[in-house]
């Protein structure tokens, strides 16, 4: 968890600097998404798998992950919008792939490029896990629930670099393998990133 | 989560509740008696009360100031420090009142930053609570969340941040237990519904050029919104006479208060059901499909039950939070519509819950000089809903947790206003993600009739069939029927 905490904190030093820099010389001044717009970028993901009968203290698998996302403003202070968050979790038990699509609306409470985001929509796992001699592979689908910030650092007239963080519940039923069956699996995923966003 | 109102403040929701029931059936009564001296009439879908509205470009819109505006001298002043200090504030005084009143409990609220950051860094979880304290008791708890917003100043939207940030604390660092992700959900979704109800029935009471009954009016406007009724006090705005908010009243107003029995079959028919006495009331605010939209729930539709077989039955809500106007006609009306759902459906048969968000069309159709009918058609998203099944196996919890997608109409055929006819049909799909491994198939079909003795009363019954299709893969599947049958004396305000 101190990996987690030092990208948060990474992630809220590249929201300040903008800020900084715009001291330091004339700059064009922070714009946020006007009409549609887009998005895609990568992150750092850690994620805590958590079932009915499991214990408390599950690990945290740390993976590279993905998301894209495009939707268009209403007015300048809200944008709704659809994203797609990937996860590639991968440990002992097996490998996954975690995916939730969300509908998701940010909400710039200020004049600044900073937002905060809410989400919620349909999640999927695709798992590949040890189960007794072999491989078996299980895909479910479920649901997803997110929210975030992010901070929109303008470097050209229709292009922005954004530093995010965002945190996704997911749940997916039960997992059923030839040997075992993991009831009511859910998950908490933290991901720190950076996207491109064009708008 | 456990919170303090799951044991404590919960008993007392069917006392409270009847409370809340007289005291708006009181408010609203004297606030129609208020807003009778000024035009237009308001009897419910009276197609002459909405003359003055369908003129073209939207003048009456325009007329209304928004919230923040300093020429609405009737609003709350904005302040976002002080909404945000009593969204907190409300989780305190949750906190406090635990450790004070549940000594055998208090474990479970003496918190501390290393709880805190335990509950951030396992996450959040499915929660074990029974469905009253998840689908009604949660939502409640996130309308005081939302109602410290709009008690400031904030608009619908921006309240509903708040409801989030309040959900989020209690669940992360209001309890040492781990935070609930079901309940995170229904805090914000249904608080936002449940609050902003609050919020406008509380206005529509209070009627602040009133000097007559003032206190009495002002009481009764804390019952329904406490919050609210706090910042009044602290505002110095309670008991104060000025202008009224320009939006205070709707175009169109309908209160109607039902009783009778009900008689509902567990076995899939009637012939041995129990009967149970109920009190319904059916609040309509605005007009979903004619009046014209300007702000969420300008337009809301609400029945609130009490008995049938348990305290709180059914508490069913559809607010618009969108509306655009497809065709305008004194003949006829048609919108295409956004709303926000939330419903609460509990008995001894069944339990069914969740807060929705609906997409359709409505349309109002004159059929002759007294009568008109009215149709709803909309498609329904409810990424958590509950209901209850056969094998769940996670403590107290009967129920599973799932999204839903499903799909609803409604036809109401009306004879000076009133509804004399009424068919409904819901129908939904729900995939079990937390509970029992199971798909669910949902089916509700009402019929309704009412006929108006004399200008106020009437007298009329339904029936009612809910079906239920659950398929467990690692169990026999399961096929249950109820119907419900209910007679009742009615009143409209």
């Amino acid at each position: 968890m101190r990996r987690i905490f030092a990208m948060a904190v990474f992630a809220a030093l590249l929201s300040v600097w903008p800020a900084a820099a715009q001291d330091a010389g004339p700059q064009p001044a922070p714009a946020r998404p006007q009409g549609w717009w887009g998005s895609v970028g990568v992150d750092f993901s850690a994620m805590r798998f958590a079932c009915q009968d499991c214990a408390d203290e599950q690990p945290v698998y740390e993976s590279a992950a993905g998301q894209f996302a495009f939707g268009k403003s209403i007015g300048t202070k809200v944008a709704f919008g659809a994203e797609v968050a990937t996860a590639t979790p991968k440990g002992p038990p097996g490998r996954a792939v975690i995916t939730a699509v969300t509908g998701i609306a940010r909400w710039y409470p200020s004049s600044s490029p900073l937002y905060v985001k809410f989400g919620v929509g349909m999640a999927r796992g695709r798992n590949s896990l040890v189960s007794g001699a072999g491989l078996y592979q299980t895909f479910r689908n479920g649901v997803a629930i997110s929210f975030g910030a992010g901070y929109d650092i303008q470097v050209s007239k229709s292009l922005a670099i954004t530093p995010m963080a965002g945190w996704y519940m997911g749940a997916i039923g039960d997992i059923i393998t030839p040997t075992a069956v993991i009831r009511n699996v859910s998950w908490n995923n933290w991901t720190f990133g950076v996207s491109l966003t064009v708008f | 989560m456990p919170c303090w109102n799951d044991r404590v403040w919960l008993r007392w929701v069917p006392a409270l509740a009847g409370v809340l029931l007289v005291l708006v059936a009181s408010g609203a009564a004297a606030a129609q008696q208020a807003a009778s001296e000024a035009p237009p009439p308001a009897g419910f879908l009276n197609p002459a009360a909405f003359e003055h509205l369908w003129q073209p470009g939207g003048q009456e819109a325009a007329a209304i100031p928004d919230y923040r505006s300093p020429e609405c001298p009737g609003c709350p002043r904005r302040n976002w420090g002080r909404a945000v200090a009593a969204t907190i504030g409300v989780n305190a005084i949750f906190t406090l009142t635990n450790l004070a009143f549940r000594p055998n409990e208090r474990y479970e609220f003496q918190v501390t930053p290393q709880t805190w950051w335990d509950n951030l860094k396992y996450g959040f979880i499915f929660d074990d609570n029974n469905f009253r304290i998840n689908q009604f008791g949660h939502p409640y708890q996130g309308a005081l969340y939302f109602s410290a917003g709009r008690a400031n100043g904030l608009n619908y939207w921006e309240s509903s941040v708040l409801v989030a940030l309040g959900s989020f604390t209690w669940e992360c660092c209001g309890e040492t237990n781990r935070g609930s992700i079901n309940d995170f959900y229904s805090t914000t979704m249904g608080g936002m519904v449940i609050g902003e109800i609050q919020h406008r029935m509380a206005t529509l009471v209070l009627d602040t050029t009133a000097t007559e009954s003032r206190i009495a009016r002002e009481v009764a406007a804390m019952a329904i919104d406490p919050v609210g009724g706090f910042f009044r006090i602290l505002h110095g705005e309670w008991g104060k006479v000025r202008e009224n908010r320009p939006d205070r009243r709707p175009d169109v107003l309908s209160m109607s208060l039902h009783t009778g029995a009900l008689w509902r079959g567990a076995g899939g028919t009637l012939d041995e059901a129990s009967a149970f006495p109920f009190v319904e009331l059916d609040f309509g605010y605005g007009d979903l499909v004619r009046t014209p939209f300007r702000k969420p729930f300008d337009a809301f539709q609400s029945s609130f039950v009490l008995g049938g077989g348990k305290g709180v039955s059914e508490l069913v809500v559809l607010g618009r939070v969108y509306g655009k106007a497809l065709a305008q006609s004194p003949a006829g009306s048609a919108s295409f519509l956004v709303t926000q759902g939330f419903a609460y459906l509990t008995n001894p048969a069944y339990d069914l819950g969740g807060q929705s968000v609906d997409v359709g069309i409505g349309a109002v159709k004159t059929l002759g000089r007294r009568t008109s009918l009215s149709i709803l058609a909309m498609g329904q998203f409810v990424p958590l809903a509950a209901i209850s099944a056969e094998y769940v196996d996670v403590n107290e919890r009967t129920y599973d947790f799932g999204p839903a997608i499903g799909a609803s109409a409604v036809a109401t055929l009306r004879w000076k206003g009133d509804p004399v006819l009424r068919l409904f049909y819901h129908s939904s799909f729900i995939n079990s993600v937390n509970g029992s491994d199971a798909t669910h198939y949902v089916d509700m079909l009402q019929a309704r009739g009412e006929f108006p003795i004399g200008k106020t009363f009437g007298a009329g019954g339904s029936f009612t069939l809910f079906t239920r299709t659950s398929k467990y893969p690692a169990a026999p599947d399961s096929y249950t029927k109820y119907p419900e049958s209910r007679v009742f004396l009615s009143y409209r305000f």
